[in-house]
């Protein structure tokens, strides 16, 4: 089904949640994929995938519902309606009288924002793509003798569109794409054996390097071989960037207003207050083309705007959509988010203020520092309600500036809260390629290791 | 039938077009449902339908995989040359054999009844409803419930060149609860949950009173607990979920995924010793009512029971097509992935440790200085190295034989084939437990298990 089919199908849809009593919107999303990995320079796995699906979202009264199908069929997406509005129904009838109802979004129709796809990243012929990949896997193996495997390396490709309608008259399209990579490796002495690597997402090609990729993450991996464990005890760190912003995300969580209305959020009543470390400032930036979540509208089709979210470490305000800025009287930043079709809150790319330091300043500051370059499982060592974490990691010790070892087997506990309010330097070295979240590495003491 | 078995011929006639000496159409029409409440009231009701096939061509050990979440003739055939073009300059090997009449008749692993459409959305309101109303009446200290009830019903239809075509549909029931508690400015929460793959109704089965209880309980023990004490100790790790410690710390290592590209520290070590004589581990696929049985696994393979240690000795891996042709072991009904948008690869069903001799009370009593995790939480591994980590979402200190007072932050973390030769007791009490596993091919039902077992010395990452 193409854009006007959908806005043919919608105008249908919309007159028959009139006559209902209900408001609809609709959000329409087609995609195109394209992946490839080799194995010892062998193709083990080519995927390409062409996918469309349609959300709808009805208000009725006091309900909302929701639904979504990937059969984009008139029967199926009118079904689709069907369910969506039967659900806003039966909310209806459960809720509370004193609840606000939700309501369609209607304003100031988004300006396009230019960059979020690059065509001529896309429309190499296929065998360039493939030797790409074939090159990310053997730039690592070639590396170093001790390179025993690429257990994974990736080369993707993907573009999509999203058209977003609503019955009061929004109608706003977008388009957007990249090329996301990664290489993770394996090195081996004797019985010694580690893994490390790295990846990225880029918004045009010529940023991207498969030679340089596949030799970083061999790199990284060789550095770890030898690694000991760490005596049990409090340590100055340094969090690389990488894994610094791999974290981050667990703070936004307490910084969307929907976790805030359902009594949730740490940052409640700390509107105005020193929260973090004064070094740190923070934007939610949807105009950073770079980033991976760039976007020139949220999900219920308001105007991206840029929201200074956290500044000199006094927490400035919540990211809310339309609806619960209203409930709980914040400003409208335009931060809705569909997860999984509801609509919820979310943030678009979360950039760090830079420091001024070298990272080498940092590993310096103290007579010894522990260089943290992997936290592992962030999924199940992160307690979202508390952000009390544990996770094991990996890195390397340095003395009065001086890189002694790498260290393996140990686990990092802290409160993630407490380590962002606690952090004394922030370097200049952010990320060399697009992220959704740009930070620095952080210099921060008093960090619990449990090792030997 | 999701697609008709004359465009499914076609299909495969057009992905063999190039030279592959496989090709499959594994095709979905899927329903999933999420209800929940937030402040004592519905929160949400979502109804989501996921429709497409995947087409996987293979030529040699190398494989295609092309989606579509267009299933006209148009969209199949489409997808269908895009996998054969992927190989471009080819010439045909082969036709497709004709197609089989479609299994739907399977050994009865699993049987369904209520389906969700047939069941009032107000009964199931009301049940979330007792759990909300249970968990706020036990504690002053809950600030907000998250109780919620997730629903899906697979349809497939699997179909590949060697004629095979079956179909099969699924069905798995899920609630949550989840409590928040706030004491003195401190924020804490837990979960628990359970499961049916049988019947849309199993939440009137269960009492709501008691569970709310429960995971109150537990949200305010791990409230109130100090950090873990850090260091290697010996740990307990209870029965049910804590064999996501065997799941994460070997399992993954023994799934031909891992196995055929040579990247598992258990590559090479059929009929070795891997573990102490007192450990056998097991992957069945076909325990009737199980969280990650299967009637036919995702490329239409008999599901099997797996015996993977067995008394110390290692003796089977995991085995799926492609790893069948790589590695030249027996498939063992192990392919699986989430959904049509990913390839399958080997993968766990119901995981565990069989049962011993002993009991908990033995395993306490010979601890002077440890841990008893009660309930485990999520952990991941490193296939490549073995190396593994799992949070503890509920634990005790032990000392001088008695279980002392709860801590909390306790990560484990070790090298699986170290861990499998430091498990010096293994519990009599077996029991299995419904988990969400991620890996390659997407994030699929497993369950894990075990007795509680004593695990002489581990790395435990509470605070310094």
């Amino acid at each position: 089904m193409n854009s006007t089919e959908i806005r043919e199908l919608f105008s249908d849809i919309s007159k028959r949640a009139s006559s209902e009593g209900a408001s609809v919107e609709l959000e329409a999303t087609s995609s195109e994929s394209f992946g490839v990995n080799y194995s010892k320079q062998n193709l083990e796995e080519y995927s390409s995938d062409l996918s469309q699906n349609v959300g709808i979202r009805v208000l009725f009264e006091k309900g909302a519902g929701y639904a979504t199908t990937e059969n984009l069929s008139k029967d199926a997406v009118l079904n689709c309606y069907q369910e969506a509005l039967q659900s806003a129904k039966d909310l209806n009838l459960g809720a509370d009288s004193k609840k606000i109802p939700q309501k369609l979004w209607k304003g100031p129709v988004p300006k396009p924002l230019a960059g979020l796809l690059h065509p001529p990243s896309f429309e190499r012929e296929i065998d360039a793509k493939l030797q790409d990949a074939k090159t990310l896997e053997k730039s690592a193996l070639d590396f170093h003798a001790d390179i025993a495997s690429v257990p994974y390396s990736h080369y993707g490709e993907s573009k999509g569109k999203r058209l977003l309608l609503n019955s009061l008259g929004l109608d706003v399209e977008s388009e957007g794409g990249g090329i996301s990579a990664y290489s993770y490796v394996l090195a081996k002495k004797g019985e010694d054996s580690k893994m490390s690597g790295t990846g990225g997402f880029y918004r045009q090609l010529q940023k991207f390097s498969a030679e340089k990729m596949g030799k970083k993450a061999a790199q990284k991996a060789l550095e770890l071989l030898g690694a000991t464990q760490p005596k049990t005890g409090k340590y100055t760190i340094v969090l690389r960037n990488k894994v610094a912003s791999s974290i981050v995300p667990f703070l936004f969580g307490h910084v969307s207003a929907k976790t805030l209305d359902e009594s949730r959020s740490l940052l409640k009543g700390k509107i105005g207050q020193k929260v973090l470390s004064p070094l740190l400032t923070i934007e939610d930036d949807p105009f950073f083309i770079e980033g991976s979540s760039a976007r020139a509208f949220d999900g219920e089709g308001a105007a991206s705007q840029k929201t200074t979210v956290f500044k000199e470490g006094v927490f400035q305000n919540f990211l809310t959509n339309s609806y619960l800025a209203e409930k709980l009287n914040l400003p409208h930043t335009a931060h809705a988010v569909r997860n999984g079709g509801e609509m919820g809150v979310g943030p678009s790319n979360v950039i760090f203020k830079n420091g001024t330091k070298s990272l080498e300043d940092l590993l310096a500051a103290e007579k010894n520092v522990i260089f943290i370059t992997s936290l592992e499982a962030a999924h199940s060592g992160f307690k979202t309600a508390s952000l009390d974490f544990s996770m094991p990691g990996a890195g390397f010790v340095y003395e009065n500036g001086e890189l002694k070892g790498a260290l393996h087997q140990f686990v990092v506990s802290g409160n993630l809260l407490q380590w962002l309010h606690d952090v004394q330097e922030m370097s200049h070295r952010q990320p060399d390629q697009g992220e959704s979240v740009v930070i620095s590495d952080l210099l921060i003491p008093d960090v619990s290791i449990a090792g030997a | 039938m999701i697609i008709a078995q004359s465009l499914i011929e076609k299909t495969l006639n057009e992905a063999l077009s190039t030279g592959a000496d496989f090709a499959e159409i594994f095709a979905e029409d899927s329903y999933s449902s999420s209800l929940s409440l937030i402040d004592s009231a519905p929160k949400d009701a979502l109804v989501g339908k996921q429709y497409g096939a995947g087409i996987r061509v293979q030529f040699g050990h190398e494989e295609i995989y092309v989606t579509t979440s267009d299933l006209s003739e148009a969209g199949l055939l489409r997808a269908a040359r895009t996998a054969a073009q992927a190989k471009a300059g080819g010439q045909r090997k082969k036709q497709a054999d004709p197609l089989h009449e479609p299994v739907t008749d399977y050994d009865v692993i699993q049987e369904y009844k209520n389906l969700p459409w047939d069941i009032q959305r107000e009964k199931k309101f009301q049940f979330l409803r007792n759990l909300d109303r249970s968990a706020r009446a036990e504690s002053s200290l809950v600030t907000q419930t998250a109780p919620k009830l997730q629903e899906k019903v697979q349809r497939i239809q699997i179909a590949n060149s060697r004629g095979l075509h079956v179909q099969d549909q699924r069905t798995h029931y899920r609630a949550f609860l989840e409590v928040f508690v706030e004491e003195n400015g401190n924020k804490d929460s837990y979960s628990k949950n359970t499961f049916s793959v049988t019947d849309g109704l199993f939440f009137e089965k269960i009492n709501s009173d008691e569970w709310g209880k429960e995971t109150v309980k537990s949200a305010i023990t791990v409230l109130r607990a100090p950090f873990a004490p850090a260091g290697e100790m010996p740990v307990i790790i209870d029965s049910g979920f804590g064999g996501v410690i065997f799941h994460e710390a070997c399992g993954h290592g023994l799934e031909t995924t891992s196995v055929a590209k040579d990247s598992s520290v258990f590559c090479g070590k059929l009929e070795q010793k891997i573990a102490n004589a007192c450990v056998t581990a097991i992957d069945d696929g076909t325990i009737a009512g199980g969280w990650g049985s299967l009637n036919v696994d995702d490329e239409g393979n008999k599901p099997q029971k797996t015996v993977l240690i067995e008394n110390g000795i290692l003796k089977s891996y995991m085995v799926d097509e492609l790893g069948s042709k790589k590695t030249g072991y027996a498939i063992t009904g192990s392919g699986r992935r989430q959904n049509y948008k990913f390839a399958p690869a080997s993968r766990m069903r119901n995981t565990f440790i069989a049962a011993g001799e002993h009991t908990l009370d033995d395993m306490i009593k010979d601890i002077d200085h440890g841990i008893y995790a009660k309930e485990m939480g999520g952990g991941s591994v490193n296939p490549g190295t073995g190396d593994f980590n799992f949070v503890t979402r509920e634990a005790y200190l032990v000392k001088n034989g008695k279980i002392h007072s709860p801590v909390k932050g306790a990560t484990l973390i070790g090298k699986g084939i170290d861990a499998l030769g430091k498990i010096t007791k293994v519990g009599k009490d077996l029991q299995l437990a419904p988990g969400m596993c991620g890996s390659v091919s997407g994030s699929i039902p497993a369950a894990v298990g075990q007795p509680p077992v004593l695990v002489s010395s581990i790395l435990v990452g509470g605070k310094a």
